[in-house]
């Protein structure tokens, strides 16, 4: 069975993401992903760097091209430490479809929700949205609410990540199922904080209650288990 | 009237060891020995204070030496000017090495002046103390007489130095040629004030008393000890347990009137035959209450043998906090006052520092989210805060057999057979890689409560990075 990550936070989201968007579709690559969307915090900037990284790849799976990852980068300065390393390249690799999309992270709404354009028209209300939403707000800062999703989300597929507490989310789920039916679902994380069961059980009853269905993503902060003590130290910087 | 210890230091030090040739201790000051205190024949030998060790030692070759000890000088001093409350009750110190007295009023009980100096110098020869005694109408008049004089007489005649003045001011009054006292008397006011400031005429007109100077007498640390006496000796346990009750009572008045609680308690009962037994009560916090101190004695008094009887019943607090007085509202606390009792009627049977409480820590690992502090030593903390199920048991990890990443179905625990009834989670605890640990090095764990059908209700957890399950607490 095969998989597509829906919700990767790439280091375009300002001392949250551990990994650069090129690593992570690697990674993807790796594992064996069907399709990976990069989905920053009210950004697209991370998509362009996952989809050079992606033609990169594709073509070194043709010819004997080297792509940027495979160089031993310092995280920090961005500078190479040492001589290229090759990659175990397995025969007859299936490449992930990059899946273009963002993280919305709206003022009056606790729900977070991913939006992901289905084709081009899609993509550029997207874009105007987010336009709007920065030129509300001051330097790196973006100011939606659910009422500008409510005008301008035509064509797209909205996942909501819904906050720890359900009952905040129903009704913003209600609101968008009304205004865009059959584009809209609830995406379950894992929080291995010991009672994921329960969770997937509520956030089931709360999809078929608001008629969106379930739909599984990781969240994912970073692209290999080694960047966690860098997450880490993120966490700590945002945190204070 | 003052009374110069001119070789204070030097005395202290000979005094428990005697030696009969020159004698110096040393200070080492600014990276050099420096000589900080003579005896008298060393003095006789043209050596004095200040001058470099190595230039003593050149002129003296058998010249003996110590480092010297300031701190127990000045405790020295301290013990000196208990000694001369016996004269009088009001002294004060005077510099490092001198006492100031004010014996006004009292040196008939001596049998006037003369014979109360007579006995000072007795008693200061007696125990080998060099001392030197000014006796003046003012402060400044007797530490004039004690440095420079002779003892009782007049200024007049006495260099400009016995005025308690710089260095630097005494070379410029010289250089006037103001040499003695009399001189600076008789010379205009103003002109001496503008020249070398008010210090001259404060300490001239303090030396003959136009300007008061009080003593200042050392303050006693209050003392927190009672004894009781009988005219016949004692041996029931009832009669010393009414004799101590007796003797708490004028001590937690004590303790009471300075604000102060006793933290240690030390209990002397002196047997006829002269034998003397201790009973220590060390106390949870800090306390004042007699009636509640009591009943702590009993243990203690129980193993004193009496032998042919008590006379001497001594009580002392040797250890004391302040306890300020508390406002005793309309809901009283008296939940931790018993538990402290509680605390140390146990401590008192096995030590308090084995009387242990458990306290949060700030730390996500099972193992490191709680610290272990004596009770006595540490108050109670409310911040404890588990979202998540924590096992009431915590031991460590004990390897299970088993594969996957989810709980076994069936699996061998301490020689044990047990069948997983239903389990949850899993909760990841990820390792705290800025502190090192060993027991952490498989990396990730995941956390699964599992109850058994069999009853027992186990913590486990599965480390995904080195593959294998482990029990590490029980839920009771």
């Amino acid at each position: 069975m095969s998989y597509a990550e829906l919700c990767v936070t790439s280091n375009f989201t300002f001392l949250t993401g551990a990994s650069h968007p090129e690593e992570l579709v690697l990674r993807a690559a790796e594992l064996g992903l069907s399709a990976i969307a990069i989905t920053d915090r009210n950004t697209l900037a991370g998509v362009v760097r996952a989809y050079s990284a992606l033609k990169t790849l594709r073509a070194e799976a043709e010819g004997d091209l080297r792509i940027r990852s495979t160089h031993q980068i310092d995280p920090c300065s961005r500078q190479e430490t040492g001589e290229p390393r090759d990659l175990a390249r397995p025969e007859g690799v299936v490449l992930p479809r990059l899946i273009v999309g963002t993280r919305l992270v709206l003022r009056d709404c606790a729900v977070e929700w991913l939006a992901l354009p289905t084709d081009r028209a899609a993509y550029q209300r997207l874009s105007r949205l987010l336009t709007l939403g920065k030129r509300r707000a001051g330097k790196a800062e973006c100011h939606l609410d659910l009422a500008d999703l409510e005008r301008g989300c035509q064509g797209m597929l909205l996942i909501a990540l819904p906050p720890p507490d359900l009952a905040q989310a129903r009704a913003p789920i209600q609101r968008l199922v009304r205004c865009y039916p059959g584009a809209v679902f609830l995406g379950a994380a894992p929080r291995y904080d010991g009672s994921d069961q329960g969770w997937f059980n509520a956030c089931a009853q709360l999809a078929l209650r608001t008629s969106a269905p379930m739909v599984a993503v990781g969240d994912v902060l970073m692209h290999h288990g080694a960047r966690r003590q860098l997450a880490d130290v993120l966490t700590c910087l945002r945190a204070g | 009237m003052c009374m110069w210890f001119p070789r204070l230091a030097c005395d202290r030090v000979l005094k428990a060891r005697p030696v009969e040739a020159p004698f110096a201790l040393t200070l080492t000051d600014k990276n050099a020995e420096r000589i900080y205190c003579l005896n008298a024949q060393a003095e006789t030998l043209g050596l004095h204070r200040g001058m470099s060790f190595a230039d003593a030692r050149a002129f003296c070759p058998n010249l003996l030496s110590q480092p010297a000890r300031p701190d127990l000088d000045a405790r020295f001093l301290g013990a000196l000017r208990r000694w001369a409350t016996r004269y009088c009750p009001w002294v004060g110190r005077e510099g490092e090495d001198g006492l100031v007295l004010d014996v006004t009023g009292s040196t008939h009980l001596w049998g006037g002046e003369a014979a109360m100096l007579d006995d000072m110098r007795a008693r200061a020869e007696r125990s080998g103390l060099t001392l030197r005694l000014g006796l003046g109408d003012t402060r400044g008049a007797a530490w004039a007489l004690a440095h420079y004089g002779q003892t009782t007489g007049v200024l007049d005649a006495l260099p400009v130095a016995a005025l308690r003045l710089e260095a630097e001011v005494v070379t410029g009054l010289q250089r006037l040629g103001l040499r003695s006292i009399g001189d600076l008397k008789a010379t205009a006011r103003a002109p001496l004030a503008r020249r070398f400031g008010p210090g001259v005429l404060l300490r001239l007109d303090q030396a003959l008393g136009d300007v008061p100077e009080a003593i200042s007498p050392g303050a006693e640390p209050p003392h927190y000890g009672v004894r009781l006496s009988f005219p016949d000796p004692i041996g029931l346990l009832p009669d010393v347990m009414s004799a101590t009750e007796r003797l708490l009572a004028p001590l937690c008045d004590k303790l009471k009137a300075q604000g102060a609680g006793a933290r240690t308690l030390v209990l002397t009962l002196r047997r006829v035959d002269q034998g003397s037994q201790q009973v220590e009560l060390r106390l949870a916090s800090a306390m004042r209450d007699a009636g509640r101190i009591l009943p702590l004695f009993e243990r203690g008094l129980g193993d004193i043998d009496a032998g042919y009887g008590i006379d001497v019943m001594r009580l002392e607090a040797t250890v004391v906090e302040a306890l300020p007085v508390q406002q005793i509202g309309l809901s009283a606390q008296v939940q931790p006052d018993q538990l402290n009792d509680l605390i140390t009627r146990i401590g008192t049977r096995i030590g308090l520092e084995n009387v242990q409480r458990f306290l949060p820590a700030d730390s996500h690992i099972p193992e490191r989210s709680f610290i272990v502090a004596p009770a006595a030593f540490s108050a109670a903390e409310s911040g404890w805060h588990s979202h998540r199920p924590r096992p009431l048991r915590l031991f460590p990890p004990e390897a299970i057999s088993a594969e996957g990443a989810r709980p076994p179905e069936r699996f061998r625990w301490r020689r044990m057979s047990l069948t997983t009834g239903r389990a949850t989670g899993p909760e990841r605890i990820a390792p705290e890689w800025w502190l090192e640990d060993d027991s952490w090095r498989s990396g990730l764990r995941d956390y699964w409560k599992v109850e058994t059908r069999e009853g027992r209700r186990l913590w486990l957890f599965y480390t995904p990075q080195n593959p294998g399950w482990f029990v590490q607490g029980e839920f009771i």
